[in-house]
């Protein structure tokens, strides 16, 4: 069975122009390459860390979500075997963590009431 | 809890990372240099479509060690582009291949929107490129 890994955790967000919000684990590693790993589109990227000979490694050091507010694939995410933890929440997975920040994102964007009633 | 006080923008990122020692000024200062010069005014792709980056798009992709390391690799991945694809919600994916060494080529994927700003641009591997290359439907190639 694979063992679930806590990790810190830091969300970077570009705002609703750019619309993309990228999860950091903490400290990130100073190496990684982003993988597309969205089955159908270009939406999903994971951050794999990258060794010192800039090889791809089993460690995680992030994910981006493009086009966040709008986001709602959450079955396409992948399965990461991880708890995310934010400053002075409780560790969460992946999905749970983005579907707090897009509400709070939502919120604090003024997302279109009607928009949000038709994602829930 | 207000998410503002929680997410970071993309310079804020930036800025504690330097503070942090992980990234030097020394080695932000020459993307924004670019920028100001002359990624500002946009970056014509060989489609002829002018690519948008706005300083929070710089910020956002120089997050990436092999951007900020060498940030010319922005302009470089646009001009190198030789094949876009549909993604979704008017979103396209360009890939990119360009060269730095005689016989060694770099590979890019570029999100872009679809009034031409760019969302996410990262340096990846050519294994990679070639899943992408399955992805959507091809709109342009050279």
């Amino acid at each position: 069975m694979e063992q679930i890994k806590m990790v810190q955790t830091s969300v970077t967000w570009g705002g609703p122009e750019s619309n993309v919000l990228t999860l950091y684990v903490e400290p990130t590693p100073d190496m990684w390459e982003a993988d597309d790993v969205d089955p159908v589109d270009f939406q999903i990227f994971v951050y794999r860390a990258l060794d010192e000979n800039e090889q791809e490694t089993e460690e995680i050091a992030g994910v981006e979500i493009i086009g966040f507010l709008e986001f709602d694939r959450w079955d396409d995410l992948p399965k990461l075997p991880m708890l995310w933890q934010l400053p002075g929440w409780e560790p969460l997975p992946l999905e749970d963590l983005l579907k707090r920040e897009q509400k709070l994102l939502r919120e604090k964007e003024g997302y279109p009431a009607r928009e949000q009633a038709s994602a829930r | 809890m207000d998410a503002s006080k929680e997410a970071e923008s993309p310079k804020e990122r930036i800025e504690r990372l330097i503070r942090e020692g992980k990234i030097t000024r020394e080695a932000v200062g020459p993307a924004e240099k670019l920028w100001e010069e002359r990624l500002q005014y946009g970056v014509i792709i060989p489609n002829g479509e002018r690519i948008t980056i706005r300083l929070d798009d710089l910020y956002h992709v120089i997050v990436d060690h092999r951007i900020w390391r060498k940030p010319q690799r922005i302009e470089q991945m646009l001009l190198g582009i030789f094949e876009i694809r549909t993604g979704r919600e008017g979103r396209r994916i360009a890939l990119s291949r360009w060269g730095e060494q005689v016989d060694v080529s770099l590979y890019g994927s570029i999100v872009l929107e679809s009034d031409s700003g760019i969302r996410s641009l990262h340096v990846v591997d050519d294994k990679r490129i070639r899943r992408e290359m399955k992805k959507g439907v091809l709109l342009w190639n050279r």
